[in-house]
């Protein structure tokens, strides 16, 4: 079912001519000013057969060599054959909890290459290499991982050149063990396709197995047919271009130019929603959204929208325009296993049958998974060695975006297995990026790895900590630090140079150097190269009233005697204060340090943070009354700000009662449960 | 019309017990107190002198309790924002009704389990007041008469208990996984669960309905065999059934309106949830006055079942 919301007649009629010429523009791909090199292009024509949960497909892989060495292979991910059986080095990873004994026989999953050729073009014989295909495992050692597969060409192709291999495959499509899979009659095909590796500029294929990480890929353009049951509605990377209909089948012919990857889905169910975004600026083109929403979050159509308007919006103006004119998002299935993902110009939200606002979702998850369109689709990391390029960035960017255009988030909690949902909206918890205080990994006494790890080495616990919380916060406190105004220069700038690229940590270092016109190399050799923590508290704080002397004293040439201390309340008592900072943790990071005193007097001090404490010797009217290092919160990067404060009147005791009595009330009631059962 | 009868009789002989009534919300109260005392010495321990305590004075500081919450043990561990408002029903509702009240902190569940004992001793004191025996002995010599019988009652029952919620809800529970393995709707899971429970609580519910009447037929007949005592229930409540589970259920809609009240208290008082003086004071009294009524309620079951028992036999 289709339902066209603000699509006026006159738009249908150009979509309908555009359908017509986009066969053509199919047919070449040169149509378009290129944005990216276009290493990798792919032409298929792929069945679904549901009976069986198989893609039956032929693909042909057009690469470029646009590096200056030669190779006499061709490397290929092999994804789903992750998912062919408990030995891959996948199901054996570190990350992998998955309890296998639910999965039946269809449930299991594989991509076998039936006969791959090298075509009569570019100066290339045609050749059958089915024989010379091998399985490979660059990473691990494990003979039974199945992920890589390498192919031996008859002759290399050399820098410039070009070669053109058609593939003729089957996928077995799995039950969902990660991102991809079918669930009932809905499919999610991501990573299903033999997808070639990048032939990196040092001359090495950067191919790696399938264990823990997300993917890396080159650019190109896809041109896919997809033929499905009739009557099931298709979305897929790409605008659709025609589609045919032929017995009890229907080919949906999908185009996108210049994107690294391509996925689909399929399923009856989904109901169709059309929206455009146009935007007040006018170097932020309009974007045409199309929603494919399943039946039971048949409410959350506008929410839908209105998270995808708002990564829109906010990115554009950040860091640069969405360079394409169309986004597709996908409502996934219940329990699919395929929300929260993103792929280029495509990607799957999620939410529940029951989810006010104030849960964020699906809001947060489709800004997050929008906005990988920018970091990943369009600057392209290698998400298999630096996965913090993207999550870390883009985590930053969704929880500013949040930050933008919702209110701040409050406590919300499920119960009856989760089904139902209830607000507590007195609670307002702490956002994401608000401090390191709350991710146990950098609590742990045991080291972590540090970010710069690559990221499908990292041991138990670092991948999500690194990637997405700590490389958020790094990115926050370089906000902090250097102001807004210079921070969203140098990620637009990284935007912008970067785009259609693969780029590396130092290339961002880089960049960050060049437009803030400092030398942040101390903060990254810290946050980034290293696992050292960050934590600066209060010390001791003392105020003593200045003492009269007890006995004779010189004044004016005679002694006189002094009887000793003056009264507290005498109006010109003057105090004597000091304050200690201190840095327990190793890492070093520049905080200011206020004090305020009890006649309202404050004073912001300077701390280069070098030594292990500080101490500030002040002469005033009053007492200390209050102190804070880093009371703005710059250094998000601190374990603890709880430590950074300090007050002589603490109010911890009355605050422990106030929640004591609403927690009393709990066990009350939880104590009367048990009596049910007496 | 019996039903009717047998609920009025209740809540009449409810209300010649209230100084027991009160004398275990006092023993709730302690050991509520007890804990809470504990809990709060290591709230207040972690909030030292920082600007968090007074945040968490005046509302809630999330930077602090996820700090806090990393790192707690014990009881420390049990301390969550949701036991504001109707979050402290909401959270021990759901486990009740899952079965999970033995999950959790060790020392909470001894509570439990004592405080479980507890009503088990009393128990048989309040049913001879509601069985307005004229010879009946004192509430705590009829407590003590009637506790090694209500001990094994309990033992019995808490086998019965453990069948259901460990082996009949797993049951259910793969027949619901194998229901909706396939299952793209969440609505149809929601429903399929929501007739789970339904089933597995009609057998819960018949079973504590089973062993108030053993207690009953314990107490008003000085049954002596406690093994026999639920197959005389039985006796009486199945033939019956219509009425002592009519009466059951319509005691146990008390139960549900008085926790919907208390909800309701939350979502239209303005102001309720806050932290002035006044709100403060006034969440925690309408707590307590919210379980005395619970315990109210359970002195309902008993009274009012033993108004029925006395008029089917």
């Amino acid at each position: 079912m289709v339902q066209r919301r603000k699509c006026s007649g006159l738009f249908s009629i150009v979509l309908f001519f555009a359908a017509f010429a986009g066969q053509s523009i199919a047919q070449n791909a040169q149509m378009s000013e290129p944005l990216s090199p276009r290493i990798a292009n792919y032409t298929m024509d792929v069945r679904l057969d549901k009976e069986k949960r198989l893609i039956i497909g032929t693909e042909t892989l057009t690469w470029h060599n646009t590096t200056s060495y030669s190779t006499g292979e061709l490397q290929f991910h092999l994804y789903y054959n992750a998912w062919r059986n408990d030995k891959s080095s996948y199901l054996n990873s570190i990350r992998s909890s998955r309890n296998l004994s639910d999965y039946r026989e269809n449930d299991w999953a594989y991509c076998v290459i039936y006969s791959m050729k090298i075509l009569e073009k570019h100066g290339f014989p045609e050749t059958d290499v089915t024989a010379d295909m091998e399985f490979i495992q660059p990473d691990d050692d494990n003979e039974h991982d199945r992920t890589v597969m390498r192919v031996t060409l008859p002759k290399p192709v050399f820098p410039g050149d070009t070669i053109s291999v058609e593939i003729q495959w089957e996928s077995k499509v799995p039950r969902t063990f990660s991102r991809t899979g079918v669930r009932g009659d809905y499919y999610f095909l991501a990573q299903w396709f033999p997808k070639v590796g990048v032939f990196e500029h040092n001359g090495t294929w950067n191919c790696h197995q399938f264990i823990q990480t997300e993917f890396y890929a080159d650019f190109g353009n896809y041109d896919v047919k997809l033929t499905v049951p009739t009557g099931w509605i298709v979305g897929a990377t790409g605008s659709m271009i025609d589609s045919t209909i032929s017995d009890t089948t229907t080919t949906h012919h999908y185009y996108q130019e210049d994107v690294h990857d391509f996925a689909w889905v399929t399923t009856p169910h989904f109901t169709v929603h059309i929206d455009s975004m146009r935007f007040e600026d006018p170097n932020l083109p309009a974007v045409e959204m199309r929603l494919l929403l399943m039946p039971d979050h048949a409410a959350k159509k506008d929410r839908y929208f209105e998270a995808t308007e708002a990564a829109l919006k906010y990115y554009g103006e950040w860091f640069g325009a969405y360079p394409y004119d169309h986004v597709t998002i996908v409502d996934p299935a219940y329990k699919s296993g395929s929300g929260g993902m993103e792929y280029p110009t495509f990607f799957t939200g999620g939410t529940r049958w029951l989810s006010p606002p104030e849960t964020r979702s699906p809001e947060s998850v489709t800004i997050h998974e929008f906005g990988h369109g920018y970091w990943y689709g369009i600057v392209a990391n290698n998400e298999f060695e630096h996965a913090w390029l993207d999550e870390g960035h883009n985590t930053y960017s969704h929880i500013r975006t949040l930050k933008e255009a919702y209110p701040p988030v409050v406590l919300t909690k499920r119960y009856f297995e989760g089904f139902i949902p209830v607000v507590f909206s007195g609670v307002q918890i702490a956002d994401r990026l608000d401090g390191a205080d709350q991710y146990y990994g950098f609590q742990s006494v045991l080291k972590r790895d540090p970010m710069a790890v690559i990221s499908w080495k990292y041991g138990p616990g670092s991948y999500g900590v690194n990637s997405y919380n700590k490389a958020a916060m790094m990115l926050w406190t370089l906000e902090n630090y250097l102001g807004w105004e210079t921070f969203q220069k140098i990620m637009s700038t990284y935007y912008d140079r970067w785009k259609f690229m693969h780029p590396k940590p130092g290339s961002f270092f880089a960049i960050v150097n060049e437009v803030s016109g400092k030398d942040m190399s101390w903060f990254f050799e810290q946050a980034y190269y290293n696992s050292n923590v960050f934590d600066y508290a209060v010390g001791d704080v003392r105020s003593k009233p200045v003492q009269e002397p007890f006995g004779y004293i010189e004044e004016e040439g005679e002694l006189i005697f002094r009887k000793g201390r003056k009264s507290e309340s005498d109006t010109t008592q003057m105090y004597t204060s000091t304050v200690f900072a201190r840095r327990w943790g190793e890492a070093i990071f520049p905080v200011e340090v206020k004090t305020t005193f009890a006649n309202g007097d404050t004073v912001l001090e300077s701390w280069d943070g070098k030594d292990r404490w500080v101490r500030f010797d002040y002469l005033k009217p009053a007492k200390v009354e209050k102190v804070e290092v880093d009371p703005e919160h710059i250094l998000v990067l601190d374990i603890n700000y709880t430590n950074n404060s300090w007050v002589s009147e603490p109010t911890a005791k009355a605050a422990s009662y106030i929640w004591m009595s609403k927690w009393m009330i709990w066990l009350q009631s939880l104590m009367e449960f048990f009596s049910f059962f007496s | 019309m019996e039903i009717l009868k047998a609920f009025l009789a209740g809540i009449r002989g409810v209300n010649r017990s209230k100084r027991y009534i009160l004398l275990v919300y006092l023993i709730n109260l302690v050991v509520a107190i007890v804990f809470g005392l504990a809990l709060a010495d290591v709230i207040q321990n972690s909030l030292g002198s920082s600007l968090a305590a007074e945040n968490m004075a005046q509302g809630f500081d999330g930077l602090w309790y996820n700090s806090f919450s990393q790192q707690a043990a014990g009881l420390a561990s049990t301390f969550d924002p949701s036991v504001v408002n109707i979050g402290a029903i909401l959270n021990g509702l759901d486990a009740f009704l899952a079965g999970n009240l033995l999950e959790g902190y060790i020392g909470i569940v001894g509570a439990g389990l004592l405080y479980l004992l507890m009503w088990t001793f009393f128990s048989a004191g309040f049913i001879s007041i509601y069985a307005k025996s004229e010879k009946s002995p004192s509430f705590f010599q009829q407590a003590a008469r009637f506790f090694p019988r209500f001990v094994i009652l309990a033992i019995i029952a808490g086998v019965l208990y453990f069948l259901l919620f460990y082996f009949v809800m797993n049951w259910f529970s793969d027949a619901v996984n194998a229901l909706t393995r396939e299952t793209i709707d969440e609505r149809i899971h929601f429903v399929y669960t929501v007739v789970k429970y339904a089933i597995l609580w009609i057998l819960v519910l018949v079973v504590n309905m089973l062993f108030d009447y053993s207690k009953i037929i314990t107490v008003m007949q000085d049954h002596k065999n406690a093994l026999t005592a639920p197959i005389k229930a039985a006796g009486i409540v199945f033939p019956n059934f219509l009425k002592t589970f009519g009466l059951y259920l319509l005691i146990g809609l008390c139960w549900i309106v008085l926790m919907v009240l208390y909800w309701l208290y939350w979502l239209i008082v303005p102001g309720a949830g806050g932290f002035s003086l006044a709100a403060i004071l006034g969440a925690f009294l309408l707590g307590q006055i919210y379980l005395l009524c619970r315990i109210w309620t359970r002195c309902l079951f008993y009274a009012g079942q033993t108004a029925m028992c006395s008029a089917i036999s």
